[in-house]
């Protein structure tokens, strides 16, 4: 039966006639040969940048850079993060636009954040000494310390540059010869700066036509800070406050004697700013402290910091005023504390009820160097904790990321050179094996 | 002898062998022509790894690539006639029944009826190279059996009561 079915089968397939066999079975085979090594190799490669790029974003210094927001607040914001950008390109022409941010870089270059775009931009500045810079309340001006003029000719003073035009000046820090100041102060307003150097006091208004008339005086006393408002009063302190009026009147001011403040745990040449309404003056601190000092309503008061927060103290700078009540700070902290190194608060002044006190962080982890800010680019408070105070501009440094230390385009290609060789080697395996 | 050569001469002489089989498989002398041609060029694109026993190859690669074609054809042309039903009375000869009612098997039906009663394969060997089990083979090789017979019944006597 199933034999004669096998018999019949044969019989049925003998009688097939030939069937032609076309030419080109080889050259049609190596074709698809060839066609589908092309696709395994398109294919591997684009698993292959898909990957790399996975990887390149995961190893990227900060993945918040792919959820940067996009909107940047009108005249500009100061970014949520301060980083040392390593070695960006060096700005020739000075006309940026307003600053958020001034500082030295670790490399001892002066550094500077755009308040709109929030990109890093290494400054050319003439004479710089490597000691301080002072960027004004809104951004627009920037004053730094020099030991020469432009042409390279010893010199000591300040220069100021006007980062709208660009346009630079060299500024004698006092009638009595070039002295480098030992502070740097702005008014609320931006329209007048103050500085000091030994015994001396100086002011100046800050006309953008260029015509600077500085003024000193000088104590015969060693000065500490000093302050000035926006009508041009300075205070300071050389023995005991004391002020000195836009019509030259100067003399000591009268202080609360309950209040005697303890102005020894302070050293010397400290930061001091004049709140906009010109009564009250935020002082720096001394690193055991926690506490910002004021000089306020004729009378000296620290504002402690929460002791949870800096259990073992903090050094505490004020770089200006937000608000008639609302100090940015710098805060060095040790380690232990809630909030640790470096970084940037924002706190409310004892010239407002306490029970109105906030204390709210701004940007982490500062670079450890000379920092000043424009503090009129933080935003008037809502009462919502959740409220922005700065902006996340993503990646502005212009450094590409670099995973194990090699920059990217040399790792991706070492990647895809590698996952080839390794993808042939298996196949080789296959073919031997299989 | 380079790989060239060396495919054109397997093709000369395994190639009238490989049709005879692929015309059972397909019941069709256009279809066994594309499909041992569709096996040949499979054979020749992979012919650095099996030129030392191409003939296994393009003969797996024959009963897949049939029933692969039947799966895609069949929801297009098949009609629900064309199964089961018995075939025309008229045919005058035996050798043309068993051709009809071999080409209204399923190809999987009638590829186990090849592979085990022309190429005289074992059930175990049918089931390696359609990679299948064994008793997948002899359940799908009894079904078409009796397919045979339903659909041809003067065939009842060459593929036998019983099997």
């Amino acid at each position: 039966m199933t034999d004669d079915l096998r018999t019949r089968m044969h019989r049925v397939a003998d009688d097939v006639t030939p069937l032609p066999v076309a030419d080109d079975l080889w050259q049609r085979g190596q074709t698809a040969r060839h066609r589908g090594q092309a696709l395994v190799v398109a294919a591997v490669l684009v698993v292959l940048a898909s990957v790399g790029g996975g990887v390149a974003l995961w190893s990227a210094p900060d993945r918040e850079v792919r959820t940067a927001s996009a909107e940047v607040p009108e005249g500009g914001a100061i970014p949520s993060r301060i980083e040392d950008p390593g070695d960006p390109e060096v700005a020739t022409d000075l006309a940026l636009g307003p600053a958020s941010v001034a500082f030295v870089g670790s490399g001892g270059q002066p550094l500077l954040v755009t308040a709109a775009d929030g990109r890093y931009h290494a400054l050319e500045l003439a004479g710089w000494d490597r000691g301080l810079l002072s960027l004004s309340p809104d951004g627009t001006f920037l004053a730094w310390t020099i030991s020469s003029d432009a042409e390279g000719r010893p010199r000591e003073g300040f220069a100021l540059v006007d980062l709208e035009s660009g346009e630079t000046r060299l500024v004698s820090s006092g009638s009595t010869g070039s002295i480098t100041p030992e502070e740097i102060s702005w008014s609320p307003s931006g329209q007048w700066l103050t500085w000091f150097a030994d015994d001396a006091v100086s002011r100046m208004p800050i006309d953008r036509v260029g015509i600077f008339s500085q003024e000193t005086i000088t104590t015969g006393k060693q000065v500490e800070w000093s302050a000035v408002d926006h009508e041009g009063n300075v205070t300071f302190h050389a023995q005991g406050p004391r002020q000195w009026m836009r019509d030259g009147s100067y003399g000591r001011m009268k202080t609360s004697e309950q209040t005697t403040f303890d102005a020894g745990r302070r050293g010397r040449n400290h930061a001091a700013t004049a709140s906009p309404a010109g009564d009250t003056f935020a002082l720096a601190s001394s690193a055991d402290a926690a506490a910002l000092d004021f000089l306020t309503g004729g009378r000296f008061a620290g504002r402690p910091l929460a002791s949870d927060l800096y259990p073992d103290g903090a050094a505490v700078r004020p770089l200006g005023w937000a608000t008639d009540t609302l100090v940015v700070a710098r805060v060095d902290a040790p380690k232990g504390s809630y909030v640790e190194g470096p970084h940037l608060a924002l706190l409310t002044a004892p010239n407002a009820p306490e029970s109105h006190w906030t204390y709210r962080i701004l940007v982490r982890d500062i670079p450890t160097a000379a920092l000043s800010l424009a503090v009129d680019l933080v935003p008037d408070l809502d009462g919502t904790s959740s409220q922005e105070l700065t902006h996340d501009f993503g990646d502005t440094t212009d450094d590409p990321p670099a995973p194990l230390g090699i920059e990217l385009s040399l790792f991706i290609g070492l990647a895809v050179a590698a996952a080839i060789a390794l993808l042939l080697a298996l196949r080789w395996l296959w073919r031997r094996l299989a | 002898m380079n790989d060239r050569s060396g495919f054109d001469a397997f093709v000369h002489a395994r190639g009238p062998v490989l049709a005879r089989t692929a015309y059972l498989l397909t019941g069709d002398h256009h279809l066994a022509e594309d499909l041992v041609q569709a096996a040949l060029v499979q054979a020749a694109r992979h012919w650095e790894r099996i030129h030392t026993s191409p003939e296994a190859y393009v003969r797996r690669a024959m009963y897949h690539q049939n029933i692969s074609w039947w799966r895609r054809r069949r929801f297009t042309v098949t009609s629900l006639e064309s199964y089961d039903s018995p075939a025309p009375a008229s045919d005058p000869t035996l050798r043309l029944t068993l051709e009809q009612a071999l080409r209204r098997l399923t190809p999987r039906q009638r590829t186990v009826l090849v592979l085990r009663y022309f190429e005289d394969l074992t059930e175990v060997q049918t089931a390696a190279e359609l990679g299948i089990s064994s008793g997948a083979v002899k359940s799908m090789s009894r079904q078409a059996l009796q397919r045979l017979r339903v659909l041809a019944p003067e065939l009842a006597d060459l593929v036998g009561a019983d099997a």
